[in-house]
């Protein structure tokens, strides 16, 4: 039951952040992941300063506020300042970050406090980690409903606006002409980002948020041209990824969370040699015809 | 879609009821999981050879960086109790122990010792520090405080662990008496010890030590320039012969502290590193936990009793 539970997470974690990494890789800002596991340290410690505790919720609400934060300045400095995305991302996490130690060192010298062992989860701690009512009844792993409600967010939202998400992410200007605020369904992707991102860092952990956000879409891109071929590849992948994963590490007793890394990297690599084959076809039919 | 989801929460829910306790099979050893090796050799000591007892974080692991493996979670699933430490060791891991209790039988021991026990990080008393075992006092509470714990998990063996329990602390007020005679032959004025990280809060306040930290509790929080040129200060002004590097934190921090002295025409030492959070090698000079805080005293003891006469400290200006 406990294998089943912990490959549900990582289909969970992998879906959410699969079809967000579509989004985010059309427009160059994957590694906004990687950002914002470091840019919610100074929110951390502003939340510790003000509760006096180190307490999980005080501590995911706090990072959800940094998360949002860090996305809007992002957005932000990418839009006014005409900055490339990667620069604008880059820029931002850093100087977050640095905040954060900065006020570490001088406020909370004396705690131990950073996001490794106050906010991050870690997937093996799935099965043990449970809901149990005040009645006694255990709920199950309090991940997965955590994890399902921001899936539900995410697929509804998406499903419900697929059209103007579309039209902002290939052809901004037509999404201009047909009245749309372009600014507005940017800043509300970058929200469900941060909520995503925030929640499961929360469960799983930082490293497996950063792959899943990057290595299922980028797979699926390579092996698709078709934006809903892509979508639908990428929750296949990242399912294909969280099983295969789990089962590494059980092999191996391993990090969950490093093996299912590492099959995400295996497959990337496989889905690289299938498009390099499939460009290579494409190419020689190319040539027959002319 | 609310069907489905309706169906998925019964079946989470029902399926978890009894995997989380393990079927008895009778002559079956109790199963037990530590969370550190300083705990889990010190409860070896208790349970004898009537439970087996498995160690999460193993010998030189820093509890700050511990990654669990997979078979480590199935023995949290499967053993019959878990001990751990508590006042936030274990980060955010306790969260999740605190919410098993309900369910299993969890041993904090820091439940052992009451507010004035506690030695605290912070002038609000809101954050205690989490090194008890280094005070042998407090750690003698512990394991009484799990002898309990053990017989009531375990109630045909209970003489048992009471003879043990016994045995064991007996051992540990001996230990006590060790210490305190070490510490006695250090000159009063010489008991200044300087370490990387504050991991010594209650070894100094128990036996009559000043500790100096260049950096607060957090093994991963950087040191201000600031901090170190005070420490430098400070070393000169008090003439200290010696600094202590700790197992868990990179020595790279005492050698600068160590050269930042002797531009000033200071000389200090660099003592053997210090066990902090977790024992050396088993069968090693710090396996087990008597030799790991004895190793640690008589370190201490060795390097704050050095003189200028021993050629390898003090001023190097002639």
């Amino acid at each position: 039951m406990d294998a089943f539970f912990v490959i549900l997470t990582g289909s969970l974690v992998a879906v959410t952040c699969g079809i967000l990494g579509i989004f985010l890789m059309l427009r160059r800002m994957v590694m906004i992941g990687d950002a914002i596991s470091h840019s919610v340290l100074p929110g951390i410690v502003i939340a510790f300063l003000i509760s006096g505790s180190r307490d999980g919720l005080a501590m995911l609400i706090a990072a959800v506020i940094t998360g949002l934060l860090t996305t809007f300045i992002i957005q932000f400095i990418h839009e006014k300042g005409k900055l490339q995305a990667d620069a604008s991302i880059g820029v931002t996490f850093t100087w977050l970050f640095a905040i954060g130690i900065i006020l570490i060192s001088v406020f909370a010298d004396y705690v131990d406090l950073d996001q490794e062992c106050v906010l991050y989860g870690e997937i093996a701690y799935v099965p043990i980690d449970l809901w149990i009512l005040p009645s006694g009844i255990i709920m199950g792993p309090r991940s997965v409903y955590m994890l399902g409600t921001v899936l539900l967010i995410v697929v509804i939202t998406i499903l419900f606006f697929f059209k103007e998400f579309y039209m902002v992410t290939f052809d901004q200007d037509f999404a201009v002409s047909t009245g749309l605020s372009v600014t507005l369904w940017h800043y509300i992707l970058m929200a469900l980002i941060s909520l995503t991102t925030v929640a499961s860092f929360e469960s799983v952990g930082a490293i497996l948020v950063v792959a899943f956000l990057v290595a299922p879409p980028a797979s699926a891109y390579l092996l698709s041209d078709d934006f809903k071929t892509i979508i639908i590849l990428t929750v296949f992948i990242g399912i294909i990824v969280a099983i295969s994963g789990y089962f590494l590490a059980v092999y191996i007793n391993s990090s969950i969370s490093g093996s299912m890394t590492v099959m995400a990297g295996i497959i990337f690599a496989i889905a690289w040699l299938l498009a390099f084959r499939r460009r290579n076809f494409q190419k020689s039919l190319k040539i027959i015809k002319f | 879609m609310r069907k489905i989801l309706i169906i998925a929460i019964v079946i989470v829910s029902c399926s978890c009821r009894e995997i989380y306790q393990r079927p008895k099979v009778a002559g079956d050893r109790i199963k037990i999981v530590a969370t550190t090796s300083i705990l889990g050799d010190a409860l070896k000591n208790i349970v004898g050879d009537k439970a087996e007892i498995f160690i999460l974080m193993g010998a030189g692991t820093d509890p700050h960086m511990y990654k669990p493996a997979y078979a480590d979670v199935r023995k949290l699933i499967e053993c019959d109790a878990i001990f751990y430490h508590g006042l936030h060791l274990e980060g955010k891991m306790e969260d999740m122990l605190v919410k098993l209790q309900r369910i299993k039988k969890v041993v904090r021991l820091s439940d052992a010792l009451s507010e004035s026990d506690l030695f605290y990080m912070d002038d609000k008393k809101r954050l205690p520090d989490p090194h008890i075992w280094h005070d042998v006092n407090l750690w003698q509470l512990c394991m009484l405080y799990a002898a309990k714990a053990m017989a009531e998990i375990d109630e045909k063996n209970t003489s048992y662990y009471t003879l043990q329990s016994e045995k064991y602390l007996l051992e540990l007020r001996q230990t006590d008496n060790l210490i305190r005679d070490i510490i006695k032959d250090i000159p009063p004025k010489k008991r200044i010890v300087v370490t990387a990280h504050n991991a010594f809060g209650y070894l100094g306040r128990a036996y009559g030590l000043e500790m100096k930290s260049l950096k607060g509790i957090s093994t991963v929080s950087e040191f201000g320039l600031y901090n170190l040129s005070h420490m430098i200060d400070y070393i000169i002004e008090n003439e200290i012969m010696a600094i202590f590097p700790e197992n868990s934190v990179p020595e790279k921090l005492m050698f600068a502290l160590a050269e930042g002295c002797e531009k000033n025409g200071w000389k200090v030492c660099i003592a053997p590193a210090l066990y902090s959070d977790a024992l050396g090698d088993a069968g090693g000079k710090a396996g087990t936990y008597i030799d790991m805080v004895l190793f640690n005293i008589e370190i201490i003891a060795e390097y704050l009793k050095k003189t200028a006469h021993d050629h390898t400290c003090g001023s190097t200006r002639s």
